[in-house]
């Protein structure tokens, strides 16, 4: 019983420092580097990308008997469009305002490797249990390294956060750091980080 | 062959499934949607006529869409939707015209330039200037040329199709 539990907080745990999506495994850089100019965008982001990891991974789970792996891709794809699909109208009826600054990478879930990554390696071998721990574990590691992001580069770039001015007037923003090679820098500092973190525990 | 046919069977069924699923979504979320758009255009139109209309009206020339404001049932102004080609894309304006033809207020509805430069042009200190100068004076912001002038086309198109439908009731 205790294994079991320890198993299954493992399974949450594991996406969110030790295999995290971004930081460690470096997968779905794409809306990562594109999306994390603020932190609102970010956590907007992170949350439905959560969402949709974790319904197909569920999702994944349950039909296995009923899929040879044979043609399991194009059914992991049908999968994850449709609970896209569902987030994107979802979000134009009740956040527009999200919406309209997630923009283009809404849709774009779809091809986000976090989520197709998952339902190859974990969601097709495991139980609907396990398979939704690791969606959230993956989703949570997923949000909080966007949202790292989204609040270094949105303090550096435009001296606020979450729209709120708090580098006051006299700070002249980095404007560098809201365009694309802002992305790449702040991203590989988090990676030297957290490397340089993890080094310095194991020894 | 067999294999084949198995494959094709069980994908429809995931499809169809997929399909039913996303209908009941869109059923269910598609009135807020539209409603949502006309809302904040809405809205938008009251803002751009400096709230001197007390109601908005949803008018069409030509299959476009456009409103006209009215203050104790007499226009009170024309609210029109345009776009410039922008940096990203198109950026869409929505340009306040009061009865004596001159811009009252513009506000970017939608635009997909680059923050922190291109999206300046959507900011308040560059769009309050067509409130005093007509956009042929309007400063350009400096590293966002084609931004600010993609929102000054928009507006003078606006001022074009305000021409022709000034005097439609």
């Amino acid at each position: 019983m205790q294994d079991r539990i320890l198993y299954l907080w493992n399974t949450f745990y594991n996406g969110i420092l030790r295999e995290n999506p971004i930081l460690r495994l470096m997968i779905g850089l794409c809306p990562t580097l594109a999306v994390s100019t603020s932190l609102t965008n970010s956590v907007g982001m992170g949350l439905a990308t959560t969402f949709v990891l974790v319904c197909s991974n569920l999702t994944v789970s349950l039909i296995r008997p009923f899929v040879p792996s044979g043609m399991r891709i194009p059914v992991f794809i049908v999968v994850i469009s449709t609970f896209v699909t569902t987030v994107d109208y979802m979000m134009l009826a009740y956040l527009p305002g999200l919406h309209a600054s997630l923009g283009v990478f809404v849709p774009l879930i779809v091809v986000n490797c976090i989520i197709l990554g998952r339902a190859e390696a974990f969601a097709y071998k495991n139980d609907a249990l396990p398979a939704v721990l690791d969606g959230l574990g993956m989703g949570a590691g997923f949000l909080l390294a966007i949202s790292l992001m989204g609040s270094i580069r949105e303090i550096l770039g435009n001296g606020t956060l979450l729209g709120i001015s708090i580098l006051g007037q006299s700070y002249n923003p980095v404007t560098l750091m809201i365009l694309p090679p802002g992305a790449f820098l702040v991203i590989g500092f988090l990676m030297g980080a957290l490397n340089m973190m993890t080094k310095k525990g194991a020894k | 062959m067999k294999k084949l046919a198995d494959y094709a069977l069980r994908l429809s069924i995931v499809c169809v499934a997929a399909s039913g699923l996303l209908a009941l979504v869109y059923q269910n979320t598609s009135g807020r949607i539209d409603e949502n758009i006309t809302k904040e255009k809405l809205e938008k139109a009251r803002i751009v006529l400096l709230g001197r209309a007390d109601e908005i009206k949803i008018m069409e020339y030509e299959g476009t869409e456009y409103f006209r404001g009215f203050a104790e049932g007499k226009p009170a102004g024309t609210v029109i939707e345009t776009s410039g080609a922008g940096y990203g894309g198109p950026v869409r304006v929505l340009s306040g015209i009061g009865t004596d033809g001159k811009i009252l207020d513009i506000t970017v509805l939608s635009h997909k330039e680059t923050p922190g430069l291109g999206s300046k042009a959507a900011e308040p200190a560059f769009k309050d200037q067509f409130r005093t100068k007509s956009p042929g004076d309007v400063d350009t912001i400096t590293s966002a040329t084609i931004s600010s002038k993609a929102v000054i086309s928009a507006v003078e198109e606006a001022l074009v199709m305000y021409e022709k439908v000034k005097d439609a009731r």
